[in-house]
């Protein structure tokens, strides 16, 4: 697939590079050409300065009709922002925002934006280890009224366990509101 | 603004809110109160949030705000004082406070500081006092709780 | 009315002070605490110094009962989320923008943001409409913002010059409906012959300039160019 991710902060990079080596293209985007030192030597994608939230760069840098868009930069905003351009204006299916703030993730998600929490995904992680039952909030949220386009079963493994390569993005089960 | 510092006492302000110095606070401006014969204003404030328009009926709020400023006479009678009650709804406590001792042209703004017994005991400022203190436009008396003695 | 005003910078603050000048029960959110305790110092008890992004601060701030909320903070990103979550998770009537990124207004828009004020296009429009080039120059939009008035000088080298009106291959959903000549306004009929030195109005789709201007102007358009 062709992936396009905004933001090249640790996550931002390890997911360029996982997606990378599983073989898929990959165009990654910073406001600052320092991020892009976190892809390893081995990248063969795309690193392109510029803001993922104005539409021109998007376009300029190629992201027109990515089959994946994600959003990873430290803003909220920012990332719903960019998802929203991507899905609206470069005709990207399937677009996936960090959002930190859990109101502003559920508000997405009723939007039809999917959103990732990375507080709960790491509080669940830790409760797992613990050997505890997890928050039973989703840490993915996806965007309601849309159906998720990336086909992964409903799984909320532990973030450790994920194998490099593929991507835990999981939508709710069938059925389930 | 008139110099404060010499000018007799002819009004005061007492703000109260429940607390447990409220009885402290009105007895304090009733020792100041008698000699000069000042009236004293017995000033209660209740926050509304944003959520619930200033103009709004809020009738659970206005019991619980009759009932402090009961208190607060029942207070003053015991030491054989009459109080002026003033209720007032605001978005701000300390500016309604500073707003009504401008608007009764008080000499003197008493207020109450409970003493925190939680998280190893303090007074806690907040932000209302702090907020009078700067903003005023009289003498300002706080009234700090007893501390409770050690071992207590 | 309630207005929620979100961003505490100049637009913010004059907004603020103009809307309790002219009787209406506002609140300002500003982020900044030390910028939130300046303006309340100024213009009293309507501030709170909360991120208008979050939606626990707009839950605070009244937007259950808000008739506006306005955002006007220096970044876009904000301004667009704050009135989605207004008009989303709050139900808020009418959202108002400021886009500082021009080519954001469409967008907005799209998502279902009521009112764009975007000021660099409004001074955008006054410098163009104040230089006299050979080019497309807009001069309004019409039509909640995807239909545009465009007006076009016919100087020399313009391929509609000597040609009548219903032989020019105007782009779809372009209306030439107007043109001035010796300073007087008149309609286009389809028998209307242009000349050089008329200026031409049309109304047409936003995406349609391009296309326009090879038929008007008719020099090549730039690849990239707007």
């Amino acid at each position: 697939m062709r992936a396009v991710i905004v933001g090249c902060g640790r996550v931002g990079a390890a997911l360029a590079d996982a997606l990378d080596r599983a073989g898929h293209r990959v165009l990654i985007l910073d406001t600052s050409t320092a991020a892009f030192d976190r892809l390893p030597a081995s990248f063969r994608g795309e690193a392109v300065r510029g803001d993922g939230t104005d539409e021109d760069t998007l376009r300029r840098a190629g992201a027109t009709g990515a089959d994946l868009f994600v959003a990873l930069t430290e803003g909220d905003n920012r990332n719903v922002m960019a998802s929203q351009i991507a899905r609206e204006s470069l005709g990207v299916a399937s677009v996936l925002s960090k959002v930190n703030d859990p109101m502003r993730a559920l508000a997405y998600a009723e939007m039809g934006i999917a959103t990732i929490n990375r507080t709960t995904l790491m509080a669940d992680a830790i409760l797992e280890f613990a050997g505890l039952p997890g928050s039973g909030r989703p840490a993915v949220h996806a965007g309601r009224g849309h159906d998720h386009p990336i086909d992964v079963p409903f799984a909320p493994a532990p973030v450790a366990a994920t194998p490099a390569g593929s991507l835990a993005v999981s939508g709710p089960k069938t059925g389930e509101r | 603004m008139n110099d404060t510092r010499h000018a007799p006492i002819r009004r005061i302000v007492v703000s109260v809110n429940g607390a447990s110095t409220d009885p402290l606070v009105v007895e304090y401006a009733a020792t100041i109160a008698k000699p000069t014969k000042a009236a004293i204003v017995v000033l209660h404030v209740v926050e509304i949030d944003w959520t619930l328009p200033l103009d709004g009926s809020a009738a659970g709020l206005s019991e619980e705000a009759q009932r402090i400023l009961d208190i607060a006479e029942a207070s003053a009678e015991r030491v054989g004082i009459r109080l002026e009650p003033v209720l007032l709804k605001a978005r701000n406590v300390g500016a309604a406070i500073v707003d009504e001792a401008a608007a009764q042209e008080a000499e003197l703004l008493v207020l109450g500081l409970p003493y925190r017994t939680r998280f190893g005991g303090d007074f806690v400022m907040g932000t209302t006092v702090p907020y009078v203190f700067k903003n005023a436009p009289c003498t300002v008396i706080l009234v700090r709780e007893p501390m409770p003695e050690d071992g207590a | 009315m309630f207005i929620i005003v979100v961003g505490g910078g100049k637009v913010g603050y004059y907004l603020t002070r103009e809307l309790i000048e002219a009787g209406h029960e506002v609140v300002l959110l500003e982020k900044t605490r030390a910028r939130a305790i300046t303006i309340s110092d100024e213009i009293g008890s309507v501030v709170l110094a909360r991120d208008g992004s979050e939606g626990s601060a707009l839950a605070e701030a009244g937007a259950n009962r808000a008739d506006v909320v306005a955002a006007v903070t220096g970044d876009d990103e904000d301004n667009l989320v704050i009135c989605q979550m207004a008009k989303h998770h709050f139900a808020v009537k009418r959202t108002i923008a400021r886009v500082n990124n021009p080519k954001n207004e469409l967008l907005f828009r799209h998502l279902g943001v009521d009112e764009i004020i975007s000021p660099t296009r409004m001074i955008l429009g006054s410098i163009e409409q104040d230089i006299p080039v050979h080019e497309l120059l807009h001069l309004a939009d019409l039509g909640g913002g995807d239909l545009e008035l465009i007006e076009a000088l016919l100087a020399e080298g313009s391929p509609a010059i000597g040609k009548a009106s219903a032989d020019l291959p105007m782009p779809e959903g372009c209306t030439l409906f107007a043109y001035i000549r010796a300073d007087r306004a008149q309609p286009v009929r389809a028998e209307t012959v242009f000349r050089e030195g008329d200026k031409v109005i049309v109304i047409g789709p936003r995406d349609c300039e391009d296309a326009l201007h090879g038929t008007l102007i008719g020099t090549e358009v730039e690849a990239g160019a707007v």
